[in-house]
């Protein structure tokens, strides 16, 4: 089933009011959120993977948020953080009276994320190139603790893997064999000098496990995003439109 | 005389025999001399190879996932900034 954020004929004050959200809510939610620095293509570029990740894929609640069993989920590509605000506001993780505050003095939602005052935020970001190697730190650290069922999820853009801090996590993560990791990309095309044969190639010669799917397929997203990648980290490529 | 390589050797390997959240990151220096401890803490004594960046992301991600980090570092950035007094953080 192909999906999109669609036209909500509701307005966004109701959409507030509505419980539980579902994906044709999340416009509404993002409209709620007004500046002049949102990075809207940022933004909606992302929203159905993390809408994916935390509606169907991610073991984590509000209410256990801060369980050491709770899949780790971190936003490397914090930019444009609207999507991940609305996500939040629509799982519980956030008030949904927060989001009319979105970038104002004084919110606790920045233009990029604070994981200091943004609730369920795992890192703070915005700053490119630091999601992914800090992931393979979690994925370390929770197994050097023993902990074996929580997964590590990050998200990136194909253009912040032009970072070259990407470069040593993705190397490494492999000989490490971090099977609790997997990235995701999201892949607008918006690295400046490209990825020949894809990005996930780059990951593919490293021995990752990889995907290339549509970043607006839920149930495609789904399937990718839970495969079986037993002894080496898993990428999938989450491809939406071309940036303009 | 005991080197400062070989001091901290020792004190980070009787560390990591007491705390279990203690983890060392090491870029490749004094990876030798963590032979022993990495055979007893496989998990908690992880060499990177000499990827630096990586060496301080992963420390702050051990730490996110409720680790004590410890870490080593290059010469130039013992002796340009912190004398011989120290060799982790």
């Amino acid at each position: 089933m192909t999906t999109s954020p669609g036209t909500v004929t509701t307005s966004p004050r109701a959409a507030t009011s509505r419980a539980p959200a579902t994906f044709a809510d999340l416009p509404a939610l993002m409209s709620l959120m007004t500046g002049d620095d949102k990075h809207d293509q940022a933004a909606t570029s992302t929203l159905d993977v993390l809408w994916v990740l935390y509606d169907r894929v991610l073991r984590v609640t509000p209410e256990t948020a801060e369980d050491d069993a709770r899949d780790r989920f971190l936003l490397s590509k914090g930019h444009g953080p609207m999507a991940y605000y609305a996500v939040l506001a629509a799982k519980g993780f956030v008030d949904l009276d927060e989001l009319l505050e979105f970038g104002s003095f004084g919110s606790k939602l920045g233009t990029h994320p604070d994981h200091m005052l943004v609730p369920g935020a795992e890192i703070s970001s915005g700053s490119l190139g630091h999601g992914l190697p800090l992931a393979v730190g979690v994925a370390l650290g929770l197994r050097a603790r023993g902990l074996t069922d929580p997964r590590v999820f990050v998200l990136v853009g194909d253009g912040e893997l032009d970072e070259g801090s990407n470069q040593e996590a993705i190397a490494f993560a492999r000989a490490a064999r971090l099977d609790s990791l997997t990235v995701v990309v999201v892949d607008n095309a918006s690295a400046t000098h490209g990825w020949p044969g894809g990005v996930e190639a780059r990951f593919a010669v490293e021995g990752w496990s990889v995907r290339r799917v549509s970043g607006r397929d839920h149930d495609v997203l789904e399937a990718a995003l839970t495969a079986a990648h037993p002894g080496r980290p898993h990428m999938v490529a989450a491809v939406v439109e071309a940036k303009r | 005389m005991e080197t400062m390589r070989e001091r901290f050797s020792a004190v980070t390997a009787a560390l990591l025999d007491d705390n279990p959240r203690l983890a060392v990151v090491l870029a490749d220096i004094s990876a030798d001399s963590f032979g022993p401890a990495q055979r007893r803490h496989p998990d908690r004594v992880i060499n990177v190879g000499i990827r630096e960046q990586l060496l301080i992301s992963v420390t702050g991600g051990l730490a996110l996932a409720g680790c004590v980090p410890s870490r080593t570092r290059s010469p130039a950035s013992w002796w340009s900034g912190h004398g011989s007094r120290s060799s982790s953080t």
